[in-house]
């Protein structure tokens, strides 16, 4: 008896559920597609930001029939792989250098645009350091993460000041690097230049050096996608590239609002404009895979090549393709 | 069952495993970047020992866990041996224990560090903090458990505090203080590794962090591998001091009984 | 302390009395009320007596026990053991609980040695030797408790008693929890040991059969709050004998104490 009186409000339950999902996936018919941050919050950065804040991605998504997902990975670059890796995501907003350690481990991937060709990354000297220039990281103790960018920054540094690579004691400790300076654990800390105004205005060190002075040590946070997804939706590529193309035209035009547009609660608009301020035009946000560019992310396939680093060969050519991109930039 | 029945038994799981791993890498559509065959590993596993790095940096993390054990062995046994004896003390640090052991460990790691640095006694200090959870826990459990018969026993032989406490509640205690001493064991492993997140070149731990950001995950796959291994053997070794330490519980188990009455 | 000129008639021969218990009262605080567990108790044991006492459970007779022993303290009456005021245990008056108490951990002549730790080793190891030897436990020296039958326990329990040579040796209920033919078995045992050893026993039991069969006097308890309605004297070979008319007798007489009490039911058995 007691099971009888339990089955009808549980059908009529699943079916007025049932019902209610089905009348709300009928009446939206746009398509997902998941698109990866680097950040926890799944927030985007650079240009995508500035596309993400106006409405432009979406616009350009939904005219194709598409609305976005975004993911966020704490673990950035390695977690973002293995998620392309498995096909979880379609595509992401990092870095060149997870994305060609991908491809050289057989995860197919295109590198289709950029949401900014000179990423910077700057030296942070520690209060009471007594680091004035890159000359005197000599003998002291640098956080800098092996194997990555950053690594590939700290290398150039000290050929262009002759220091020998080996004398400086370095410290892996990125994630902690603050509670690390702060006691007094290392003397300076090899960052992205975003990331170093703000240890400055923390009170934790100034930046001594950045790639600003020299931009092909600058390196490129690039729109990504899954190469089976990027060949079968070469309208979806378009529309966020033209996302990005309108966000690099709006900033050029407006550009008292971009640092606000850039704004996140980790990094106050003050501090962006001491990052972003070098090039009033921000001529870095065009998406296209520009000259310069291609020679940044071929200096950082040759270091991570002469590292080790790489499962093996990639050709630079099939990885980074034009082809959307130009498309969208002639239009 | 005998000693090498148990081997057996023990084994079908790890095998059952492996034959399920070669049929998925072999028929499955798993990508190699996140699982790798078993020639794959066996491969990573052949390098890693001939470069010699392999077996560095589990020496380095291995002490690194014995310390780290030890010190929690320590302070776990010696802090529940003054809980279960006292209830006053009990009272007072026991709430404060429990809601420290809630906290994630990231959570602590900046603290350590300002506290301790970077080097060795930081990573050593998060595998204390771990491991001596289980290990206060038990020891309380065991020693509060103590029946009052065998303290009255002792009060009528006139035993002192010290001596009641090494003659009656340390030997009642020291199964649980086995059960919670292997449960420490297992979570010092798991700690070194996030220890090893912290300004770590060296280490297995470390070494599995770095091959997961260069997706070699051959090379993640041998550091779990060998790590479940040692912590076995560690396992093992506990299991076997402590059978030496309480033979009395090794006859109940095996039901050894008087005939008459 | 009690009031001395109440002094009964039996005191005057306290100098061959090795336990003086005199007016002692005890109260128990239970959820805030004081409880009377044992009221006005007088009684003396003389040197190599086998006393027993029995009565109801929760009559007390365990605190009694305990408060000779020295484990529970007293605040109302006299109690003394050997000629002393009894402030706490000591090494001449041993216990025998029901529960063995045989520490696991310990082999059995460890368990026996327990109290002799204060001699040197060669003393203790013959101590042990011999008692064991006593109770006929000298093949189990190296077992634990574990691997031992009920009986066996308890008689390693005494040996542990008697090890260290006490002049008064108490026993709570110790043959409680074993089956009836051991029960018997060991109450032969003991006898056979007393009249060895020749050690003042205090025996606490539920088993009226017992405290008839062992007990030179018999103490008959009631409860709530514990007092003592009849101390019996037995006639040393009627008692040894159970089919005997007057161990009957004395049975009938005990019986009909607890009869009294009539919201109680009773089994008609060897034991209450």
């Amino acid at each position: 008896m007691k099971k009888r009186n339990l089955a009808i409000p549980v059908i009529l339950s699943a079916a007025f559920i049932l019902t209610a999902f089905g009348a709300e996936a009928a009446s939206e018919e746009l398509k997902t597609v998941k698109i990866a941050a680097t950040s926890a919050t799944a927030q985007l950065t650079e240009s995508a930001l500035i596309a993400q804040n106006l409405g432009y991605i979406d616009e350009e998504l939904k005219n194709v029939g598409y609305q976005a997902e975004y993911v966020g990975f704490a673990g950035a670059g390695p977690a973002i792989n293995e998620a392309f890796a498995a096909g979880e995501i379609d595509y992401a907003f990092y870095a060149e250098f997870p994305a060609i350690t991908a491809k050289s481990n057989g995860v197919d991937l295109k590198v289709i645009g950029v949401a900014n060709q000179e990423q910077n990354y700057a030296l942070l000297a520690g209060q009471d350091s007594g680091i004035e220039s890159a000359k005197d990281i000599e003998g002291k103790k640098i956080i800098v993460t092996p194997g990555t960018i950053l690594y590939k920054y700290f290398v150039e540094l000290c050929e262009e000041n002759e220091i020998d690579v080996n004398s400086v004691e370095v410290v892996n400790a990125l994630t902690d690097a603050q509670a690390v300076l702060a006691s007094g654990d290392a003397d300076g800390l090899i960052i992205t230049l975003g990331g170093a105004k703000m240890y400055e205005v923390l009170g934790l060190g100034k930046v001594v050096a950045d790639t600003t002075s020299n931009l092909d040590q600058a390196s490129g946070m690039t729109l990504t996608g899954r190469t089976e997804f990027v060949e079968e939706n070469p309208d979806v590529d378009k529309a966020l590239l033209r996302a990005l193309k309108r966000a690099a035209d709006y900033a050029k035009e407006n550009p008292e609002e971009v640092y606000d547009l850039l704004e996140t609660e980790s990094t106050p608009a003050a501090v962006l404009k001491e990052v972003y301020g070098y090039d009033q035009t921000f001529s870095y946000f065009s998406p296209e895979l520009s000259d310069a560019y291609r020679k940044r992310a071929q200096s950082v396939y040759d270091f991570a090549k002469e590292n080790n680093l790489l499962g093996g060969d990639v050709d630079l050519n099939e990885l980074f393709d034009s082809t959307y991109v130009d498309e969208v930039l002639a239009e | 069952m005998n000693k090498v029945g148990k081997v057996w038994t023990g084994l079908i799981l790890p095998v059952a495993i492996i034959i399920l791993w070669y049929l998925a890498t072999t028929f499955g559509t798993m990508p190699a970047s996140i699982l790798p065959d078993l020639r794959m590993v066996g491969r990573a596993f052949a390098e890693m020992i001939a470069a010699g790095q392999l077996q560095k940096d589990l020496l380095i993390s291995l002490g690194r866990v014995i310390k780290g054990f030890l010190a929690s062995a320590v302070v776990g046994i010696f802090l529940g041996s003054l809980m279960g004896m006292s209830q006053k003390l009990k009272e007072m640090i026991l709430p404060t224990v429990t809601a420290i052991r809630q906290i994630p460990m990231v959570a602590w790691i900046p603290l350590i560090i300002l506290w301790a640095g970077i080097g060795e006694k930081s990573k050593v200090i998060i595998i204390m903090i771990a491991a001596v959870f289980p290990i206060l826990v038990n020891t309380l459990s065991g020693i509060s458990s103590t029946q009052e018969g065998y303290v009255e026993v002792a009060r009528l032989y006139k035993l002192n505090r010290w001596e009641t406490f090494t003659k009656v509640y340390l030997p009642h205690a020291l199964p649980q203080i086995l059960v919670g001493l292997k449960l420490g064991l297992g979570v010092s492993w798991m700690a070194v590794v996030a220890s090893e997140l912290i300004a770590a070149s060296t280490g297995i731990g470390y070494r599995m962090n770095e091959a997961r950001s260069l997706m070699k995950s051959d090379k993640v796959i041998v550091c779990m591998i060998v790590i479940g291994l040692i912590g076995i053997m560690m396992d093992k070794l506990i299991s076997i001091v402590f059978d030496r330490l309480t033979p009395w519980i090794q006859l109940q188990k095996t039901g050894g009984s008087g005939s008459q009455s | 302390m009690g009031n001395i000129t109440k002094l009964s008639k039996k005191v005057q021969s306290s100098k061959d009395c090795i336990i003086h218990v005199e007016h002692l009262n005890k109260q128990f605080i239970v959820d805030k009320q004081p409880i009377d567990v044992l009221k006005d108790i007088n009684l003396q044991v003389k040197k190599g007596e086998f006393v027993t006492i029995v009565g109801h459970s929760g009559c007390g007779k365990s605190t009694l026990l305990k408060i000779i022993c020295g484990l529970v303290d007293y605040e109302d009456g006299i109690v003394e053991r050997n000629g002393h005021a009894v402030v706490g245990p000591g090494p001449k008056c041993g216990m025998v609980f029901q529960d063995h108490r045989l520490l696991p951990w310990l082999k059995i002549k460890d368990n026996v040695g327990f109290g002799l730790r204060d001699l040197p080793e060669e003393e203790r190891e013959e101590q042990v030797r011999r008692h064991l030897e006593l109770v006929g436990l000298e093949d189990f020296a190296n077992s634990y408790p574990s691997q031992l039958s009920g009986g066996m326990s308890q008689r390693a329990a005494i040996a542990r008693g008697l090890a260290g040579n006490p002049t008064i040796l108490l026993l709570d209920e110790p043959f409680g929890a074993l089956d009836a033919l051991t029960r018997i078995k060991l109450q032969k045992e003991i006898l056979q040991i007393q009249e060895k050893k020749g050690t003042t026993m205090v025996m606490v039991t539920h088993d009226i059969d017992e405290a008839i069969y062992l007990g030179d006097r018999i103490v008959v308890m009631s409860a709530r709050p514990g007092e003592i309605k009849e101390i019996i004297e037995t006639d040393p070979v009627e008692s040894r004998n159970r089919s005997s008319v007057t161990f009957a007798r004395y049975k009938k007489k005990i019986y009909d104490y607890f009869f009294e009490d009539s919201n109680e039911k009773y089994e008609m058995g060897y034991a209450i």
